[in-house]
């Protein structure tokens, strides 16, 4: 008997290909005979995986099962409905079409055909999710409850930084404001600007603003750009892209505050970053966030801008709030490990009967 | 129009050891006391204005459909052979099968997959550019207006 691991890519500083990696190690551990399968393999990864055309030969293996990391439409699909052997799907979330419209047609494309197909991929053994919202968006596409879990993400987080960085900051010092994530429409990354420039031209002038992520929906990447010239925010809040793992921790090391405004995650890993780095969290109220922050950080429910922009300035010059804000993130990023994410793994397994090793 | 205590209440502190009423009346009273410049809302291009995010417009929905046609056309794969004629059909797809692999495929196939590459490419290309004509044509209509206002 052995585990497939199928997905669309490996790629560096991904959340899900993290998970993939991580999973394969565990199996591994548990002396399970296991490989990852892809359709693209980032060059530094390919010691992880194979490519999804070596899976073919396991169509047939019924005593085989399939683990389908599902995150956006791939040919592959057709692999996960073809296999003959016991088969989880594991949703990650696909971004509603409707905020790629005007934006990417192809990002569009590829997530309607996502999301229609989702209802195609009902017959499997069970389909976990890595949040209680992406659970409740299998049962919405047509899945039984009874086969639904959640499966949280092996994540591979550092140690809690407590680095000093509860002290709080007067209006006349620079204050570093942090956004992480790909730079797409549903991040709503103009909401931030707006809130920034209040902030900046209304609070403190000396603040900055960094936008980290890649930079590949071109179209909306280029809007944000005039829209930070005529927010007269040119010199102050910075498109950075993809960065490099120890560039990321220092963008977080240097941060006062981590602000979302996204308005679809299935998860949202960076919350989790911010949390261990100690940086106080500004979130949008919306999809899967207030369930990754649990009781930590702070939510706005809709859009003031001049609101949030008082709020965060509370949260990085009053003293009291900052430091709660900061003890409880630090709380409950402790519940979020690889021993929590290991034993439900092996619960979903122990579900389909699969003998797994100490 | 929303009052200072109204916005205020749209913060949500989710940790019940900090005291969320005084953290929204603090918010309220910034709000009240400060006067705040520039209207952020209304500044940027026009699909990135509240409310007017995700809107195609009427050229750029006819790209878009073109484009999700495009996409949609079959990938290239190879063909298996198959034959029609009763009994003997089985043996001479399996002789053609056997013939191609020795014959072409080795040399057909990393061209098939170059093409594949290629037209892949293409694909994105193409997005690209008609996202950027989208842009470019919408920026220059938000210039003209602010040159001309009295035209408008």
């Amino acid at each position: 008997m052995r585990i497939h691991q199928l997905t669309f890519g490996l790629i560096p500083g991904d959340a899900v290909s993290n998970s993939t990696v991580a999973i394969k190690a565990q199996l591994q551990a548990w002396g399970v005979e296991t490989a990852i399968y892809a359709q693209h393999v980032a060059p530094q990864l390919r010691e992880h995986a194979l490519p999804d055309r070596q899976f073919l030969p396991f169509l047939e293996s019924g005593e085989d099962l399939l683990l389908f990391h599902y995150s956006i439409y791939s040919p592959n699909v057709r692999l996960f409905q073809a296999f003959s052997g016991r088969k989880v799907l594991i949703y990650h979330n696909i971004t509603p079409a409707k905020f790629f419209t005007g934006w990417d047609s192809q990002q569009a494309a590829l997530c309607s055909m996502g999301r229609n197909v989702l209802k195609t991929m009902t017959r499997c053994d069970l389909a976990v999710g890595d949040s209680a919202f992406n659970c409740r968006e299998l049962i919405e596409a047509g899945f039984d409850p009874a086969q639904t879990a959640v499966l949280p993400l092996f994540l591979t987080l550092p140690e809690p930084v407590e680095n000093g960085r509860t002290t709080s900051k007067t209006p006349s010092e620079k204050a570093t404001w942090l956004t992480v994530g790909r730079v797409a429409p549903s991040k709503a990354i103009e909401d931030v600007l707006r809130i920034f420039a209040i902030y900046k031209h209304n609070i403190n002038p000396n603040a900055e603003l960094f936008i980290v992520g890649s930079l590949g929906v071109t179209a909306y990447v280029e809007a944000l750009k005039f829209l930070i010239d005529d927010l007269s925010l040119a010199n102050s809040a910075h498109l950075v892209g993809l960065v490099s793992d120890s560039q990321l921790e220092a963008y977080y090391r240097r941060a006062d505050l981590f602000l979302t405004a996204s308005q679809h995650e299935g998860f949202c890993v960076p919350l989790l970053e911010s949390m261990v780095y100690g940086v106080p969290i500004l979130a949008r109220h919306s999809s899967a966030i207030p369930e990754t922050l649990g009781e930590a950080g702070v939510l706005f429910e809709d859009l003031g801008y001049e609101a949030v922009a008082e709020m965060a300035h509370l949260l990085i010059s009053d003293p009291a709030i900052r430091q709660q804000v900061i003890e409880k993130q630090y709380q409950r990023v402790a519940s979020f490990n690889q021993e929590r994410a290991a034993a439900s793994l092996r619960a979903v397994l122990h579900r389909l009967d699969i003998p797994l090793g100490e | 129009m929303r009052t200072p205590k109204e916005e205020a209440a749209a913060i949500h502190i989710p940790n019940p050891a900090l005291d969320e009423a005084a953290i929204r009346a603090k918010v309220a009273e910034m709000l009240a006391t400060r006067r705040y410049l520039p209207d952020v809302a209304h500044i940027g291009p026009e699909k990135l204005r509240p409310g007017n995010t995700a809107v195609a417009q009427p050229t750029t929905e006819t790209l878009n459909r073109l484009m999700i046609e495009l996409m949609a056309q079959e990938p290239l794969h190879e063909k298996p052979f198959t034959s029609t004629v009763p009994i003997l059909g089985p043996v001479i797809a399996a002789f053609r099968t056997a013939w191609n692999g020795l014959s072409t495929r080795w040399y057909v196939l990393p061209i098939m997959q170059q093409q594949a590459r290629l037209n892949q490419q293409m694909l994105l290309v193409l997005n690209e550019l008609a996202q950027r004509q989208e842009l470019d044509t919408q920026r220059i209509a938000e210039l003209e207006a602010q040159l001309h206002p009295k035209e408008k």
